[in-house]
């Protein structure tokens, strides 16, 4: 059995245990190792995981490398990796060490700060891969426990109050997340991924509250998960709580919340709600496309209102993972490749533009737009990264943010022609607040007295960014890096979901339920 | 060669760009001025050795996207207006850089690197054009097309250490973000109709027949999809000409160096007619030739009364420019893109050599070219009077010579809209119809300062009943009565027909019922963070942390955690017995 998921997955954790046991001492070389080891750590988990690239089959749909084992109590640890999951286990290796950089100014009880965010690496790996509901269950939760943790213990002002809202909004999708998974286990009478995938479940009409649903168990399971991953992404109108963690926590941190768990909700709605549930699927995903468009307009427009460089991007991220809800109920070939290829880019991406806000932030000690100006002077190599970003968030050309929103654009337009109209003004106005913010923090006159003789980026900070431009520009002239590996899973997935269809009707979620049943 | 002539441009922008600190201004901007003499000479020698009678030079570079149908790749093509946009931008962006070779002083007094920075950036727009000119399809012309945009804002806003340029600058990106996003969409739904982005595809009279043909949905209703690309190109087009609203980046872009200037009048406001020209098998079509002809008209005309009431100067000098092209675009639009092109060649040499000399339209220099010009494009007018069949190409072409006439030769106002047929019939039916869909309309946009109001202006702590009531009775009347308008053409979609199908409400009904939840979901949301969440968050938080707001030790914490763990086990349990007994 190939045990190559497995040692990618728990070598963060194992460097945790390291730190854990033989890390002693408060003092300054003791914070240096923790963070030389989870450095080292991190980047030997990218290298590794550069192997599960080479060995996997794309002309396989299935899952591979798949490993199982039967542990006590009749649980079962099962992984394995397809298509849809493959460049995001990557995109997670390949950010962790950035992250880890981004930490480096992280000087108050720098053993544990490391031990979480390794964790939380484990964690995310683990939900990624997992292919038993109970494993992904326990993953997740658990990731957002240690991201929480890592928000109220070691962010700014108000970063406490920011974890524990998070944990009081986010509690109602553990709730929701938990009994859809247990009604799964009752209805199918297995756990294992795999076997759900296969499964079909029932569409007949049933009762709940009184109330006849139309589409039956699919329908009520599709409306669980959708809340579950909706609440855990977050999305409109539960973005709250991410917002003032991203803007609150410190900059590693936000960025392991803004860029890589946020994915591992949405890669949640497309192994569910899409892969096993494709008639619920199809009938709802109105409400799907509904709640991207609206965080999309939302976030876009309330970024205008930022002040603070920290809450401009959280919102614009907000806006981006919108976009990634529309491609992936658009239902079809574009709209999902779109959206997979926007799932690894908004990570590169926003994972570049919150290195910069660190680094601007570790300059001036303030992220708020008024405490910079003129910086092209002092930092025009920052500059001109911070623009490369800034340009490819907005979906500008030759940047790998173009082909992810051309081609959701493309499979939400065969859905109704408004909504590519809507996302690309809301992409407009967003963008013009980001430039806005570029134009105050880059441009002018350098007048600030602090930034009199701040330094331009150092090489450890040109390593962080100089890989994250050139993955922006390298997909930007070639998506097929991304699209020719993901293109057999994608297909897979729809030609299961017209199976399904064929095989079950289409069911007009909008009639009621009497009428669908004839 | 060609490869050589396209890539040229943009290693002078990169070797210029990023190390003019490294070899120095002089000796940067001088393998740029090198970089775009060589792109020129071959431009040159390209456009002398082409030959129509033969096929189009077609080397591709690259794959890049493919997602089902969708097949694109980076690839050049030289056909004639490709090898005569080449040397239009090479050409001028080589003497461009020449002129500020020759230059003693400066007129711009320009700042350290900002010179080198802007020679980048004219290389990078002429290489935008360049990709835009040589593609083969328009996912590689849209690049190319947005590639000009973002580099001549960037030039527009390079004196950054000035509040107005910046401001020009950001302003002139956002304002071509609108139009570029009008055309974006309209390549989608060009794309959703025809199954193609490929121009020689879309000349194909099958895929044009497809585009005639169509139908689309928009918000549910059903309409023409050549109207609605008809209309987005449109807005597209006028755009990047700066026609009609849009001329505000262009009037703004006067902030720019006049180096900049040039190439932004030469090349950047000519590529809308590029774009035109290159579908121009779309353009022959009688919905999008109208519409881009009726727009190039009133664009033409209000440009050139601004031309002729501002002060000499650049930004007369710019809405000059601007008028030219809309004419150039009814040109193209009454189906005489053949007379288009040496017009648009003369037009970007007449821009830069106007712009760089600093001489206004209103001059006697500027109204001796002007006249010339007007008397050019007077005699394209009668031979496109001559030859169109077509009376409303007669009377688009006549309105637009009268427009001319009146504007730049006498510099009085133009008060000549030209007669004919609505090209757009896309609205209802009857009066009654179109009343209650403007006040329909008036009212969402009510909604929409409410809301606005609502989330950005006031706090909503202090919002006053009748401030969050007013708004939402506004936008359900607004939203009921557009319901209620398309009433029989979508009888069952989205959240209205999801709520009145399941509970057997009527449309309006419906409405009146679904759209203030969703709208007070969001205030509610809001409304909750603010006083519950937070308190409970306030109650919750020294579990976690001291008084200081600093990380408590795991004990406290460990015992919420053990009790939360119990909750989610208890739930799942309950589940678990419930749904195997359901």
């Amino acid at each position: 059995m190939n045990s190559l998921l497995s040692v990618v997955t728990y070598l963060p954790a194992l460097a945790a245990l390291i730190l854990l046991i033989f890390l002693r001492g408060k003092d300054a070389a003791a914070h240096r190792n923790a963070r030389v080891l989870a450095l080292v750590a991190s980047t030997a988990t990218f290298v590794i995981s550069l192997a599960i690239y080479n060995e996997f089959e794309l002309s396989d749909t299935g899952f591979q490398m798949v490993e199982q084992y039967s542990w006590p109590l009749g649980f079962t640890y099962k992984v394995g990796a397809d298509g849809l999951s493959l460049f995001l286990i990557l995109m997670t290796t390949a950010l962790m060490p950035i992250a880890v950089g981004t930490s480096w100014p992280v000087a108050e009880r720098v053993k544990e700060y490391m031990i979480l965010f390794l964790m939380m690496e484990t964690w995310v790996l683990l939900a990624l891969t997992a292919l038993d509901i109970t494993l992904f269950f326990v993953a997740l939760e658990a990731g957002l426990i240690t991201g929480l943790l890592l928000v109220g213990g070691w962010g700014g002002k108000g970063a406490m109050q920011s974890a524990v809202k998070g944990w009081i909004h986010s509690l109602p999708g553990t709730v929701l997340l938990a009994a859809a998974f247990a009604l799964i286990w009752a209805q199918a009478g297995s756990t294992d991924i795999e076997v759900l995938l296969a499964h079909s479940f029932s569409t007949d009409p049933m009762v709940v509250v009184g109330l006849t649903l139309s589409g039956g168990m699919q329908t009520l399971l599709f409306l669980a998960l959708l809340a579950a991953f909706a609440l855990k992404m977050p999305v409109w109108p539960f973005h709250g709580w991410a917002l003032s963690a991203q803007a609150t926590a410190s900059t590693g941190t936000a960025l392991l919340m803004a860029v890589i768990f946020a994915k591992v909700g949405a890669y949640g709605l497309l192994r569910f709600n899409v892969s096993m549930l494709p008639v619920a699927a199809d009938g709802l995903a109105w409400l799907g496309i509904a709640l991207g468009l609206v965080t999309t307009v939302f976030c876009a427009v309330a970024a205008l209102r930022s002040e603070d460089l920290r809450r401009l991007l959280a919102y614009l991220s907000l806006a981006h993972l919108g976009i990634i809800l529309i491609g992936m109920f658009a239902l079809n070939r574009h709209g999902l490749d779109g959206m997979l290829l926007q799932m690894v880019i908004h990570g590169v991406v926003f994972a570049g533009l919150f290195v910069c806000a660190g680094i601007l932030q570790d300059r001036a000690k303030s992220v708020e737009l008024d405490a910079f100006g003129g910086l092209i002077e002092r930092m025009p190599m920052l500059a001109l990264a911070f623009m490369v970003l800034s340009f490819s968030a907005l979906g500008l050309p030759a940047t790998a943010g173009f082909s992810s929103v051309f081609l959701t654009l493309t499979g939400a337009a065969t859905v109704d022609v408004i909504l590519p109209l809507i996302v690309a003004l809301s992409l407009v106005v967003g963008g013009g607040a980001l430039l806005w913010a570029y134009r105050r923090i880059i441009f002018g006159v350098l007048m600030k007295q602090a930034l009199q003789s701040v330094r331009d980026l150092s090489v450890p900070e040109v390593l962080m960014l100089l890989p994250i431009l050139v993955i922006v520009i390298a997909l930007g002239v070639s998506p097929g890096l991304v699209l020719d590996t993901t293109e057999p899973a994608v297909t897979q997935l729809l030609e299961t979901h017209n199976s399904a269809l064929e095989e079950v009707g289409t069911i007009n979620l909008t009639q009621p339920a009497e009428d669908s049943s004839n | 060669m060609e490869t050589v002539l396209i890539f040229a441009p943009l290693v002078g922008a990169v070797l210029c760009g990023l190390g003019w600190r490294l070899v120095g201004e002089l000796a940067a901007t001088s393998i740029a001025a090198a970089m775009m003499g060589l792109a020129a000479v071959l431009a040159l020698l390209q456009l002398l050795t082409f030959n129509a009678a033969e096929s189009d030079v077609v080397l591709p570079l690259l794959r890049w996207l493919e997602s089902g149908s969708l097949s694109v790749d980076w690839v050049i093509r030289v056909d004639l207006l490709a090898a005569s946009v080449a040397m239009l931008a090479t050409g001028l962006a080589a003497l461009v850089f020449l002129h500020g070779f020759a230059q003693p002083v400066d007129p711009d007094n320009l700042a350290t690197g900002t010179r080198a920075r802007g020679y980048a950036m004219l290389s990078l727009l002429v290489f935008g054009a360049l990709v835009m000119v040589v593609a083969d399809n328009l996912v590689q012309f849209f690049v190319g097309w947005q590639l000009i945009a973002v580099a001549s804002c960037l030039g527009i806003g390079l004196r950054h250490q000035t509040r107005a340029p910046n401001r020009a600058g950001i302003f002139a990106l956002v304002s071509n973000g609108i139009s570029d996003t009008a055309i974006l969409v309209a390549l989608t739904v060009l794309f959703m109709v025809t199954d193609t982005l490929s121009f020689d595809q879309l000349s194909d009279p099958v895929a044009l027949a497809d585009v005639t043909s169509a139908r689309v949905s928009v918000l549910g209703i059903d309409m023409a999809a050549l109207t609605l690309i008809a209309a987005l190109l449109v807005v597209g087009v006028l755009g990047r000409s700066g026609g009609l609203i849009f001329q505000t980046w262009v009037t703004g872009a006067a902030e720019a160096p006049a180096r900049v200037l040039a190439l932004v009048a030469a090349v950047t406001l000519s590529s809308a007619v590029i774009l035109v020209l290159r579908i121009s098998p779309l353009v022959d079509t009688p919905t999008i030739g109208a519409a881009i002809a009726t727009a190039g008209t009133i664009s033409a005309i209000l440009a050139m009364g601004m031309a002729a009431a501002l002060p000499p100067g650049r930004e007369a000098n710019l809405c000059f420019s601007g008028g030219l092209i809309s004419l150039t675009l009814v040109a193209v639009g009454i189906g005489a893109g053949s007379a288009a092109l040496p017009f648009l060649m003369v037009h970007g040499v007449l821009a830069a050599v106007l712009i760089l000399s600093g001489r206004g339209a209103a001059d006697w220099a500027g109204r001796a070219s002007a006249a010339l010009l007007v008397i050019s494009t007077a005699v394209l007018g009668m031979h496109l009077l001559s030859t169109a069949a077509d009376p409303l190409s007669n009377a688009l072409a006549l309105g637009a010579m009268l427009a001319v006439g009146l504007t730049a030769i006498a510099g009085g106002r133009a008060f000549f809209v030209p007669a004919g047929p609505d090209p757009l019939p896309a609205l209802p039916a009857t009066l009654a119809d179109l009343a209650l869909l403007a006040i329909g309309a008036a009212l969402t946009i009510v909604w929409a300062l409410g809301i606005w109001a609502l989330f950005f202006a006031v706090d909503i702590a202090i919002m006053t009943p009748r401030a969050i009531a007013l708004p939402l009775v506004a936008m359900t009347i607004g939203i009921a009565l557009g319901f209620w308008l398309r009433r029989k053409e979508v009888p069952d979609s989205g959240w209205v027909g999801f709520i009145s199908g399941g509970f057997g409400f009527n449309q309006v009904v419906a409405g009146l019922i679904v759209t203030p939840i969703f709208a007070l979901s969001g205030i509610l949301s809001r409304g909750m963070d603010l006083f519950w969440i937070d308190r409970m968050a306030g109650r919750l938080t020294p579990w976690f942390a001291n008084a200081d707001g600093k990380a408590r030790r795991l004990p406290r914490a460990a015992v919420f955690l053990a009790v939360y763990a119990c909750a989610v086990a208890a739930v799942v349990w309950l589940v678990a017995n419930l749904g195997g007994a359901s």
